[in-house]
């Protein structure tokens, strides 16, 4: 690009972001949030000196003939003295707070006053609106690429370069259905020249059923899908027909909007479908106490919390818990306004303490109930005595009871709990919603209005926490950083307008995710190259300003399926009940009271790992290692780290060990010298061409490792009998054996374990 | 699109020539200050505090917990007086709105039962302990009692939960990964947090939680790891049957070769930080086993852990092995003992934990003292809570239930009052009566003895500065020596 062009795309950026000046929501609003709000802040309770900050009427106020902030006169706002003052009385933040103020903060505070010392409703509590997309630069492909390049611009940086097919084919694959691509369709995409060769990718992958599997592991961790209690001895529930829901939905691209509506309130819905109540179970996720001489009454309450901050975490991007205790310090959500939510979902007949509970509490429904009751009759008629009770015990497996929502005749009374606690009601409360963000029905109201109030295309928040979700999927992190909390403690958007546009533009599409998807990964700005080159790291080291393509490292259920995809391992079967896959020896035994462990097998062990069983307080390691949250508590974001412990699982666990082998005799049955085996296996993991440099590298490591073997017959065998799977008779052991170690050595590569 | 996407054989020529070019042009600029630019190359993130923000005590902690809810009147806190009242129902004025669990609660009687065990005075400080405990009578002079310790949770799971992460719900950070976050680790070939956990040698008990050494929303590296006592110490740390350590090595150097030339070609630090992390994870396949392997302990010292050091998985063996993580500089060493839940045969199942757990104890802060360590090694000991003073069940098989409102903690090494006893109880060992300390007070006070101000150690999560102890937490300063 030219000189020229960049200098008009930055006067342009300037004007549109109107950056100069003091903007309240992106530089002062955080300050006072973090260094001001704990005691002049919403919260009543807590406040000092009766001062509030968060609200001009508050901050303007004369209180004892003082003014706290007096709009453009420095001098005579008592903030700016106490802030600057040099006494420790005196000083705020209080010095015995911790909270001291940087210089800079202190800068931008007298700035802020002096500029007026306007105020503006938080950014993410106005509903957003959709600006004039930028007309700039002749670079990318969608919208999306024009409001990144005039960041971009702005901070004097160039987009990186395309991707090559074989890297993005590999980036689009994982990111849309969780699975890397086949040999053979990285081949058929290098050949296709024409235009639209990618978007014909992107389309197969959209329509693939493996897209609601990939799409349904992030949903479950916000849902805290698991399949067991997870309190005491944690025995197993039945919830997974949920699971299959959520599946299904994704695949149809069911609008985001009857999403929402069905797992909060579809039981509310005129004349429900079986389908439509089994989405509910998404609020009986939840833990549930079975710990002897639990009290009854905190429990419960606790699940009905849990409801509340779940619904506040998934849809708000709230941490509405906060409230429970006392007014929300940050966020405009009062302890009552809490406890008017938890009145929405304090109505069923359930207990909170079930003595030893396996399978599913009340209220809850069969499973296909019409496919199941004539196969009972059936079952009744053909068996008897023991075997009857076996054939019984099966179909119940199969057709089990799910946990649902359900309402009481007459709600429960609910009450403002004191402290958040069980045994101290307050005053009592009526179910209503807050009418802080956008208007909300009055009266009566139900879940279903909660749910239609969330998804009426008015409401703020939703739209936002959604796409921002969805961004940070593809591309590591959401254009707002704090994905999980949109309230005012939130981030300051990377890109606000191309925030909202987004999230205006989906509303309009009918809340359609697999076209917003799509907009994604069609854009330029996903599909650049993820070189980083001095300059970007020194500009932009955490890629805020997307000037390279995303990289990051694969969530564990896609370290694992890639392991099973590339060895060929992987079964792949679409739903059903969870499986118990390999564990280490002994992991419930050490932590008691969980019995005996006994694994599935043969084909259930190679299955996605969204099928893998989850007991909520001994959860897979393999897995927790790799950040997968263990299910105990809703978790809208994971962290990505990079531990010892990683690599000591893609070392020597028996899924790697026993892939490494698999992948190994598929080398084989390649074909040509070792050299050509290898080459292919390379390929094949990591759908590009190795180097020579690289090629160099594994053959002569494949040759030492021949040599060693060769002299220890009885290594090679002990390193192909990890698994349950068997190998093709004939194979050369010795030869399999160093080919394993090469498998070894690819399945470990940073490139396999990062998209 | 600026028309990169060619035909698929001319894109790969590309891509070779691309790599080409920026393999020479990252060693022009240099790979080293490529990767430095963001201090990538050290295997973990910076701690939270440069250095410890006071000069702390202790350089490490030993956590004893002791899961299940130990029984202070028959341990620590001699009510000889109650005898005239065996069998009395409890005063309501003692119990006042206290909340009792679901076990007792439908108990038509509340009947006192006094410890059946003999209390007698110990070392030069004269420390009252019972006679469950024989081999502590020569380290009272060490010891700090906290006799008035209170929680807030009645089940075990929400207790035990509040104890480790300041939290009863699931989800927030354990103490120790908050020592690892908030210190970093100093012993580079192992993790700063470890954990180890035993079983009563005769009957089961509550059960334990991964969540329990989490890490929360910490990032995972600060999660504490646990060694097995059974198979390999750490998870997947062993190579499978048909790699040795010199092959495992040499795999390794191949997958580091192929990481850096990945990253000469990427750029991106990240890939260093992998390298490291693999390096880290071969030299723990040494120093772990090396941790574990007491064969050359001499039979002294051995002798003072008690004849159950030989089982592996006992807790006798986990506190040698934590002697020897102190050793090598583990920042935060955590033992859970499992079976002291004695709802019921109290007088048949509470000897059987102490017989388990108290020369193993006693052996270890005396192992430490003997060797200089214990003025820079904090022991904690303890449960989630402590038991009533009425009867579950009462009669032959009588036990006794949960009780928060008051029970015994004690601390001993770096840092805190020795031969001390803080606190006090009430005439029926069910309120406290004098200087009271919450968990979070505890909790404070070990952070401040590993030189952390508890309101300082901060992180930011959905928008909030999140702290071990919440919003609260109290300095036990008297209990500091």
């Amino acid at each position: 690009m030219r000189q020229g062009s960049l200098l008009t795309l930055f006067l342009l950026y300037s004007c549109f972001a109107a950056w100069a000046g003091v903007s309240f929501n992106r530089d002062v609003l955080p300050i006072l949030a973090s260094k001001c709000f704990d005691c002049h802040g919403p919260d009543a309770a807590n406040r000092k000196a009766k001062l509030r900050l968060d609200e001009p009427e508050g901050a303007y106020a004369e209180r004892d003939g003082v003014q706290a902030v007096v709009p453009g006169k420095l001098e005579e706002s008592a903030l700016i003295a106490r802030i600057l003052s040099k006494d420790e009385d005196e000083i705020m933040p209080p010095v015995e707070e911790g909270k001291a103020l940087t210089e800079q903060e202190k800068e931008t505070l007298k700035r802020w006053v002096g500029e007026g010392a306007n105020y503006e409703k938080h950014w993410a509590f106005v509903t957003p609106e959709k600006r004039a997309v930028p007309e700039a630069g002749g670079w990318g492909m969608n919208e999306i690429d024009r409001f990144v390049h005039v960041a971009m611009a702005a901070a004097g940086l160039l987009p990186q370069s395309s991707a090559i097919k074989e890297k993005i084919i590999r980036r689009v694959s994982f990111d849309l259905t969780g699975l890397p691509p086949a040999f053979a369709e990285v081949e058929g995409f290098l050949h296709d020249g024409a235009e639209s060769a990618y978007e014909k990718v992107v389309d197969r992958l959209l329509e693939s059923p493996r897209f609601g599997e990939r799409w349904a592991v992030w949903w479950l961790d916000g849902a805290h899908f698991g399949d067991s209690h997870g309190y005491d001895n944690d025995l197993e529930n039945s919830q997974w027909p949920w699971r299959n829901w959520v599946i299904d939905a994704f695949n149809a691209n069911m609008p985001f909007n009857e999403f929402t509506i069905e797992q909060l309130a579809g039981d509310l819905l005129p004349n429900p479908t079986e389908d439509q109540i089994l989405a509910t179970a998404f609020n009986r996720n939840h833990r549930i106490q079975t710990e002897g001489g639990a009290i009854d009454e905190e429990w419960r309450t606790e699940y009905v919390m849990d409801r509340v901050e779940t619904m506040g975490s998934v849809w708000m991007g709230l941490t509405l818990g906060c409230a429970r205790c006392h007014d929300h310090k940050y966020d405009p959500v009062s302890q009552k306004e809490f406890f008017q939510f938890f009145a929405l979902f304090n109505n069923l007949e359930e207990k909170g303490f079930v003595d030893n509970l396996s399978g599913a509490a009340e209220p809850r429904i069969r499973y296909r109930a019409a496919e199941f009751e004539p196969r009972a009759r059936e079952v009744e008629g053909q068996f008897k005595g023991k075997e009857l009770e076996k054939e019984k015990k099966k179909l119940e497996q199969q057709y089990p009871f799910v946990m649902i929502m359900r309402e009481m005749g007459s709600p429960r009374e609910a009450f403002v709990l004191q402290r958040g606690q069980y045994d101290s009601p307050g005053e009592e409360v009526k179910a209503a919603l807050p009418q802080a963000f956008s208007p909300a029905p009055e009266g009566n109201v139900t879940r279903l209005d909660l749910a239609r109030w969330l998804v009426d295309g008015r409401h703020p928040l939703t739209a936002r926490v959604l796409v921002n979700r969805l961004w940070e999927q593809l591309f590591g992190q959401g254009l707002v950083k704090s994905s999980e909390n949109l309230g005012t403690q939130a981030d300051w958007p990377s890109h606000p307008e191309l925030l909202d546009w987004l999230a205006v533009d989906f509303v309009e599409s009918g809340w359609d995710m697999k076209r917003l998807l799509k907009k994604l990964v069609m854009s330029a700005t996903y599909r650049q190259s993820q070189v980083v080159d001095a300059g970007r790291l020194s500009k932009d080291a955490e890629n805020r300003l997307l000037s390279r393509g995303p990289r990051g490292r694969l969530a564990a259920e896609m370290v694992r399926d890639q392991a099973l995809f590339v060895s060929g391992l992987f079964v792949e079967k679409l739903g059903g009940p969870s499986w118990w896959v390999y564990q280490p020896k002994g992991l419930w035994e050490e932590v008691d009271k969980r019995g005996t462990f006994v694994q599935d097998n043969a084909e259930k062990l190679y299955r996605r790992s969204l099928y893998s069983r989850i007991r909520k307080t001994v959860a897979p390691p393999s897995m927790l290692l790799f950040d997968m949250p263990s299910r105990e508590m809703c978790m809208v974001k994971r962290t990505q780290t990079n531990t010892p412990l990683q690599a000591l699982a893609l070392m020597n666990e028996v899924t790697y060990v026993e892939a490494a082998k698999k992948f190994a005799e598929r080398m084989m049955m390649e074909g040509g010298s070792a050299k050509e085996r290898i080459a292919w296996g390379f390929r094949s993991a990591t759908a590009r061409e190795a180097t020579p440099e690289e090629l160099a590298v594994l053959v002569a490591g494949f040759e030492r490792r021949l040599t060693r073997y060769r002299e220890d017959p009885k290594g090679a065998e002990q390193l192909l009998s990890h698994g349950d799977s068997k190998l093709a008779e004939g194979a050369d052991k010795v030869e399999l054996a160093a080919l394993t170690t090469v498998a070894n050595v690819i399945l470990n590569l940073d490139e396999l374990i990062n998209k | 699109m600026t028309g990169m996407e060619h035909h698929g054989v001319t894109r790969l020529q590309d891509a070779l020539n691309r790599r080409a070019f920026l393999k020479a042009s990252a060693h022009g600029f240099g790979a080293v200050a490529l990767a430095s630019l963001l201090g990538a190359e050290q295997a973990s993130a910076r701690p939270f505090f440069a250095q410890p923000q006071h000069r702390g005590r202790a350089k490490r902690v030993i956590y004893l917990f002791q899961s299940g809810g130990p029984s202070q009147m028959d341990l620590f806190d001699p009510k000889p007086q109650l005898e005239k009242e065996r069998g009395k129902e409890l005063p309501p004025s003692v119990r006042g709105r206290q909340r009792i669990t679901g076990m007792t609660s439908k108990q038509n009687s509340l009947p006192i039962l006094p410890s059946p065990y003999k209390f007698a005075r110990h070392g030069q400080c004269g420390m009252e302990l019972s006679e469950l405990l024989p081999h502590w009578s020569a380290i009272a002079d060490d010891l700090c009692l906290i006799r008035s310790m209170h929680t807030e949770a009645i089940n075990h799971d929400p207790a035990i939960t509040f104890f480790q992460t300041g939290s009863q719900l699931a989800g927030r950070p354990s103490i120790g990964s908050w020592v690892s976050y908030g210190l970093g680790t100093v012993n580079s070939n192992l993790p700063a947090y470890l954990v180890l956990t035993s079983r009563p040698s005769v009957g089961s008990d509550q059960p334990l939680y991964s969540r329990l050494w989490g890490s929360g929303f910490l990032p995972t590296e600060h999660s504490g790891v646990k060694l097995r006592n059974t198979g390999d110490l750490v998870y997947f740390l062993d190579n499978p049957a048909g790699i040795d350590r010199a092959m495992r090595r040499d795999i390794l150097d191949d997958v580091a070769k192929l990481n850096r030339q990945q990253h000469a070609v990427v750029g991106d630090p990240e890939i260093t930080s992998r390298i490291a992390q693999y390096e880290m994870a071969f030299r723990m396949q040494a120093s772990v086993p090396e941790l574990g392997d007491i064969s050359g302990e001499p039979e002294s010292v051995l002798k003072l852990y008690g004849p159950n050091v030989t089982k592996p998985g006992s807790y006798a063996r986990n506190c040698l092995i934590a002697r020897r993580m102190a050793e090598r500089d583990v920042r935060f060493i955590q033992l859970f003992h499992m079976g002291w839940d004695q709802h019921a045969k109290l007088t048949e199942a509470l000897p059987v934990v102490c017989r388990d757990t108290e020369q193993p104890t006693a052996g270890l802060i005396h192992d430490l003292k003997q060797r200089g360590m214990l003025d820079d090694t904090l022991v904690v000991w303890g449960g989630e809570f402590g038991r009533t003073i009425y009867a579950q069940d009462p009669g032959d098989k009588a036990g006794r239930d949960h009780h928060p409102r008051c029970f015994t903690q004690v601390l001993a090494g770096a840092g805190v009052k020795a031969g001390h006893v803080h606190g006090a109880t009430d005439d029926y060992c069910y309120n406290i009566t004098t200087d009271p300390v919450h968990v979070h007070d505890l909790n404070a006070t070990i952070l401040h003895l590993m030189g952390m101000d508890h309101r300082k150690l901060t992180y930011k999560f959905q928008g909030r500065d999140y702290r071990l102890t919440d919003v609260h937490g109290e300095l036990v300063r008297s209990i500091l020596a």
